[in-house]
């Protein structure tokens, strides 16, 4: 735990000195900032660690088992994105990647990729960005692989810097249903897991 | 407004394909081996040695007992009743090296003869060696630490190099070749346990050959010896001489038969399983009949072994089976009546063992060792499985109160 969550510190503090580092916009006064907006045909390029809190097993009988000390917090990361379809909708394509160890130190990775509907709630300078991605994820255990569906709901909320950045954080919720039929369909089970992630938002 | 045709395409088209395909894994669910692993003991043993042997034996002054196994590099453990990894090897905790016959050799074989005659026999070599040096050598298990001897082999007038060697109702069957490279021609040797000497004369009637095979093993069943290598399988009354192939026999001279082990049944008089490559398990009475354990239909049975548990949670008598694919446990019919194998669904590992979720169970054992222990104390008789493995180490399931749970040795 202490060690993922110094990785993403660590990995966090290479980005600031970038975002930082950002020029003002020439075009704009320096004492006569103009907001920008965005609508149809604007994108977007976002890149975010975080924390993946692993939460608890469901399984088709109604049970839930927490993976308590099953499985250790993992780090995150993703990268994706996003085109304006309005002004506040924006549609794109996500691909994040997450890895936690087992209570014998193997190692779990998973490989989300998801098509992502944000919907945005404008508190300028505040963005409140409303998530939900679909997709799938690869995931992997020892030699074990899977390739289940995943729901992935959630809520952010960036600041807008000047220029084209922005830069806050999200809360999303990973629901990953690992369905089996036949002689394995006892071991259906759902999964789900908490991300807590700092990011970063460019304007293209 | 109508949504553009990529944007339908871009929601979709991941999340049915996710659900197509949410299942390739045939093995277990992640989520549901994570759910269900337990933390492992791991003791001191390299977690990536391949297992040659295991034996227990017995120190006749003081009588103490030991585990002795091969990963190439010999370790011993004293056998105990309530084993503590934070012990040391004496007191039945930590393995520790035991030296070999000659420093630096490693040991591919590994038997004890049982308590009749009383013998270990083992197979050194030298791995720095330019040409193949494979010794066999036998100790008495009264004395430690163990003394080696060696007994040469020839046939002919030709020295020979050890290769394997296997025991069947205290007698030795020793695999070895003459000639290098392509050209070798492999035998066998047979030697009685209670007198162990130079061997000169290959037993007759194994007919080998010049090809090679790591596949070889012995039993004895309804007074019959069993000798079996690569696809081949034999049959004598006699330990030294005139095996052939058992009547009703289908031989077949391909890989794809290849005999993978063999065991005689304690549980099943006189009979004999037969672990082979594409035939799955045969159960042998001896006679005419040659049943297949069909309904287990492992694709390649790679060790099999007979466990009668005596106290503890789950008591009563189990196969242990495992597969190239992964490991099998089938609880044996109170009433076997030895001409059919009513093979029932596993139980042990129902009552919450970890078997199923170990990287024990997709790299299978090579063989097992089970050892019914020393004696019984208040969480009943501490028995122990083990499980030799091809790259993945040994590991041990020892009897609990409550439950039986598979740790790294």
């Amino acid at each position: 735990m202490k060690k993922s969550i110094a990785l993403i510190l660590i990995l966090f503090g290479f980005l600031l000195p970038g975002l930082a580092a950002q020029e003002p916009n020439p075009d704009l006064p320096e004492d006569d900032f103009t907001r920008i907006t965005y609508d149809t045909g604007d994108s977007v390029f976002s890149f975010g660690i975080g924390l993946l809190m692993p939460l608890f097993n469901s399984d088709n009988h109604g049970n839930f088992i927490p993976y308590g000390k099953q499985l250790g917090y993992g780090g995150m990361g993703y990268i994706e994105w996003n085109a304006y379809l309005t002004s506040r909708i924006r549609l794109g394509l996500q691909i994040s990647g997450m890895f936690a160890q087992t209570i014998n130190k193997n190692t779990l990775t998973m490989v989300p990729i998801t098509a992502k509907f944000s919907y945005l709630l404008d508190f300028y300078p505040l963005t409140v960005p409303l998530t939900l991605g679909v997709g799938f994820s690869f995931n992997k255990l020892d030699r074990l692989f899977e390739f289940p569906p995943i729901l992935k709901p959630g809520v952010g909320c960036y600041w807008s810097l000047r220029g084209n950045w922005e830069l806050g954080g999200q809360v999303v919720y990973w629901w990953i249903p690992e369905i089996h039929f036949r002689d394995l369909a006892d071991q259906t089970r759902f999964g789900n897991f908490l991300e807590i992630s700092l990011g970063a938002v460019y304007h293209l | 407004m109508k949504k553009p045709l990529f944007f339908k395409t871009l929601l979709l088209a991941p999340a049915l394909l996710g659900l197509v395909t949410a299942c390739p894994n045939k093995e277990m669910g992640i989520f549901f081996s994570i759910e269900n692993e337990r933390k492992l003991n791991d003791n001191v043993l390299p977690n990536n040695a391949t297992l040659t042997g295991m034996i227990k034996i017995t120190e006749t002054s003081p009588n103490v007992d030991r585990y002795v196994a091969s990963t190439g590099y010999l370790y011993w453990v004293r056998a105990v009743d309530n084993f503590d990894y934070h012990l040391n090897a004496n007191q039945g905790g930590r393995w520790e090296r035991l030296d070999p016959p000659e420093t630096g050799w490693l040991c591919s074989a590994l038997v004890y003869s049982g308590t009749t005659s009383e013998k270990v026999f083992a197979v050194f070599y030298n791995p720095n060696a330019s040409v193949p040096t494979g010794k066999l050598y036998y100790a008495d298990p009264g004395v430690w630490p163990l003394g080696w001897t060696e007994i040469t082999l020839s046939t002919n007038n030709i020295a020979a190099t050890a290769q394997d060697v296997k025991i069947a109702n205290d007698q030795a069957f020793i695999l070895g070749y003459t000639g290098a490279g392509p050209e070798r021609d492999y035998f066998v040797w047979n030697c009685s346990a209670s007198n162990p000497s130079a061997l000169t004369t290959a037993v007759t009637g194994l007919d080998l050959g010049k090809i090679p095979s790591a596949y070889f093993d012995a039993a004895y069943a309804g007074s019959k010896y069993y000798v079996s290598y690569g696809y081949r399988l034999f049959e004598s009354t006699s330990p030294s001489g005139s095996f052939s192939t058992p009547s009703g026999y289908t031989l077949n001279t391909t890989d794809a038969y290849l005999i993978t082990g063999l065991l005689a049944s304690s549980f099943y008089t006189d009979h004999l399983f037969i672990l082979q490559k594409g035939r799955g398990i045969l159960f042998y009475d001896g006679g005419t009949n040659w049943d297949s354990a069909a309904n287990l239909a492992p694709a390649v049975p790679r060790s099999l072994a007979e466990i009668e548990l005596t106290a503890g949670p789950n008591t009563g008598k189990y196969l242990l089976l495992a597969t190239e694919t992964g490991g099998y446990e089938y609880q044996v019919p109170a009433s076997p009546d030895g001409t059919a194998i009513d093979f029932v669904l596993p139980t042990l590992t129902t009552n919450g063992d970890n078997y199923k979720t170990l990287e024990l169970r997709l790299n299978p054992a090579l063989r097992f060792f089970f050892d019914k222990g020393i004696t019984t104390n208040s969480n009943g008789q501490q028995d122990v499985i083990f499980a030799l493995t091809a790259g993945y180490g040994l590991w041990g399931n020892r009897a609990g109160s409550s439950d039986r749970q598979w740790n790294r040795e």
